[in-house]
């Protein structure tokens, strides 16, 4: 192995050892992960995510009771569909907590939907189960989606010199349902979603802890010897990185495994799991060292962390259930390396697709560690030269 | 007092075979001036110090020369390589041993040793070789594999020693290694240098104490304010100076005339007379001892007491720099 491959490998390693002596790559890798995956549980229950969302039909016309049937008929793991007689029913079962959220087509919606102002499709909602509201807005959204296409159709035809429908011919218009994963994999598991949302949320946390190291290796003279030393300040970097990619790629890991064999929540091709986990964790150690290579305290290198996981963690949408970004957060989260991991796993889980499908969400996240990481080490390399 | 003047190619005898060879250096933090213009030579098998108060420019010279710092301008060749930061070859030859204890608290001193060991490219056989050899020189050995955080401040330096040493360095940078030290492992560290000193190690070893470096240093180069303004050896430096030797004689009797004989006295350089003392300074205080006697005897004086004092660094570096040296 050549001589500053060797010296990196040598630093992660002494890197690695000091974290397990002192237990710190036992919590961070480990137990963190696994308390994470434990908390994951409790909130999703062993069985992952489950909500009865109510569906009125107070407009009775055929197209929207072929909506309604449509709606009710779909069968997902933990999430049912159930046909409530009245606005008031479903307000009383929702208020009770009988129904998680309710759809309400109100009277007269068919017939509004001729004029300038149809009637609005009325959402009940839980304010303690955001996300079974989540799910009843999409429906919502679905059904006006539907009908403003419906309503476009109409008006097209009319422009080329089609006759008015009547109000009964608006009521037989079909609006054929169909609620479907997207994708083409296996069920949706939100657990398959959180679990690496939160897992990455933490890893982000941890972009400090190299700059801490180097910090403290810098006040003691450490590095003073290690520099002295037949090595590149690249290969020390390098060292100290590989030491984070591994606790990143045991901490997802853990999560992973946790998650599966805890939740049964599915993940998707292992190998193409595999291949992002490394891709993140490549990721993070870039930025580690973009980090370590800017901070000139402990305490910035900790501000750093926290605006690093804040901020992609906010933009790449790890709070957020998957598609539900706004559009203009959907774009942004391409900027972010954990935007483009929650893509890469998503498309593991919902999508089901294979290793091949997340190469490029693979390559963007490698980009990021060699973007980065390029960076930190020109910056070290020009700080620890100049002695500032 | 400024660098070699001749140049890596011409002098032969500096760069071509001295272990480390530097001129000019220079390096400065924004609009201050932490080293200007130093530059010395140490050769094969030579201790040589490097004598300044703390702030002086000491570690920042020899960060430069163990290609820690980048440098404004000048050159440093260390076993004929030139350095820089990824200077692996001329790194190789240098042994630092760091002003605190680098090593890790938590890792016992063999664990610290292999790794540093391993670093310096030292393959298995010759690593465990020169772990024990190394760990038994510092006095180490019984307790090379108890973690550093249960040993003494003492034993903690003998293991950054002893760090220093495992790939056979060419050269040995000590910085200050004796700051903070109590009394018994000062002297135990002290010991080990001029041990290391005699085996034929060449070291380059920073202190502000005048004793050390006395002890200890074939050359001394005195620094301040990050130049070098001296150099030599003890005896050169404080020829340089021409205070010579100072005898205070206290006698009774005539010592108007006692000071008159003195001033007769060859090699004498200034006779002064106050109150019942007479203090002559002559160029070699040990051969002007005999006539001094002589001449009190001519003069009819009663000596009631001799002291013969020699200048040391400490007036050298008073001279130089018209400050003490732990000012």
């Amino acid at each position: 192995m050549p001589r500053q491959l060797t010296a990196a490998s040598l630093i992660a390693g002494i890197t690695l050892r000091r974290r397990l002596r002192n237990r710190s790559f036992l919590v961070q890798a480990v137990l963190g992960p696994l308390l994470l995956a434990t908390i994951i549980s409790l909130a999703f229950g062993a069985t992952g995510f489950d909500a009865t969302i109510g569906i009125v039909d107070a407009d009775g016309s055929p197209a929207t009771a072929g909506f309604a049937r449509g709606v009710t008929e779909t069968d997902l793991e933990g999430l049912r569909f159930e046909l409530v007689a009245s606005p008031a029913d479903a307000r009383s079962r929702v208020a009770d907590g009988e129904l998680d959220a309710a759809v309400v087509v109100p009277a007269g919606f068919t017939a509004s939907l001729g004029g300038d102002e149809p009637r609005a499709v009325e959402v009940l909602a839980h304010t303690d189960r955001p996300i079974a509201a989540e799910v009843a807005r999409s429906v919502a959204n679905d059904l006006r989606a539907r009908v403003d296409a419906a309503r476009l159709g109409t008006t097209a035809a009319i422009a080329a010199g089609g006759d008015v429908p009547s109000p009964d011919a608006l009521a037989d218009i079909d609006l054929p349902v169909e609620v479907v994963q997207r994708g083409s994999g296996g069920e949706v598991s939100l657990a398959a979603f959180f679990a690496p949302a939160m897992g990455l949320l933490v890893l982000f946390f941890s972009v400090g802890t190299l700059a801490r190291d180097l910090l403290g290796e810098r006040r003691t003279h450490l590095l003073d010897r290690v520099r002295a030393a037949p090595v590149h300040d690249a290969s020390l970097l390098a060292g100290k990185a590989l030491a984070v990619v591994v606790i990143g790629v045991v901490s997802l890991g853990t999560i992973w495994v946790a998650t599966t064999v805890g939740l049964g929540a599915r993940w998707g091709d292992p190998v193409g799991v595999a291949l992002v986990i490394v891709g993140v964790a490549l990721a993070v150690a870039g930025l580690s060292g973009l980090v370590a290579a800017t901070a000139r305290t402990e305490q910035q290198a900790d501000m750093l962390a926290s605006l690093f996981a804040f901020t992609f963690a906010l933009i790449g949408g790890n709070f957020v259930g998957p598609g539900n970004l706004p559009p203009v957060l959907e774009r942004l989260s391409l900027l972010t390396p954990n935007g483009w991991a929650l893509q890469g796993f998503a498309e593991l889980s919902v999508g089901g697709g294979s290793p091949v499908d997340v190469v490029p969400h693979l390559v963007v996240l490698v980009g990021w560690a060699v973007g980065a990481g390029a960076l930190g080490a020109v910056l070290l390399r020009r700080r620890l030269g100049s002695g500032t | 007092m400024t660098s070699p003047e001749r140049g890596p190619e011409a002098n032969g005898d500096d760069a071509g075979t001295a272990v480390l060879w530097c001129q000019g250096l220079r390096k400065t933090y924004g609009e201050r001036v932490a080293v200007d213009d130093v530059g010395f030579s140490i050769a094969r098998g030579e201790t040589y110090g490097l004598l300044g108060p703390n702030g002086a420019g000491k570690t920042t010279t020899i960060s430069i020369v163990c290609g820690l710092l980048t440098r404004d301008a000048g050159e440093v060749t260390v076993a004929g390589r030139p350095m820089r930061p990824d200077a692996v070859a001329a790194k190789a030859a240098i042994g630092l041993v760091p002003q605190d204890v680098a090593l890790y608290d938590d890792l016992s001193a063999r664990e610290n040793l292999r790794f540093f060991g391993r670093l310096q490219g030292l393959g298995r056989a010759t690593l465990d070789r020169r772990v024990d050899e190394v760990l038994t020189i510092v006095g180490l050995a019984d307790r090379a594999d108890e973690r550093l955080d249960s040993y003494s401040g003492g034993m903690k330096r003998r293991a950054n020693i002893a760090a220093g040493l495992l790939h056979q360095p060419e050269l040995l940078v000590l910085d200050e290694p004796t700051v903070g030290v109590d009394p018994q492992s000062r002297n135990a560290i002290l010991e080990s240098v001029e041990a290391l000193g005699r085996e034929g190690m060449s070291v380059l070893y920073t202190t502000h104490y005048m004793e050390e470096a006395e002890r200890l240093c074939d050359r001394i180069g005195i620094i301040d304010e990050g130049r070098l303004v001296a150099e030599g050896t003890r005896q050169e430096l404080v020829a340089q100076i021409g205070a010579g030797d100072r005898i205070d004689v206290s006698a009774t009797g005539d010592l108007a005339a006692f000071a008159r004989a003195c001033t007769d006295l060859p090699g004498t350089l200034e006779v002064d007379r106050r109150d019942g003392d007479v203090t002559i300074r002559v160029s070699d205080g040990r051969t002007a001892l005999a006539g001094i006697v002589a001449a009190s005897e001519r003069a009819g004086v009663t000596v009631t007491g001799i002291e013969l004092t020699q200048p040391d660094l400490e007036d050298v570096f008073l001279a130089l720099t018209g400050k003490a040296l732990r000012d």
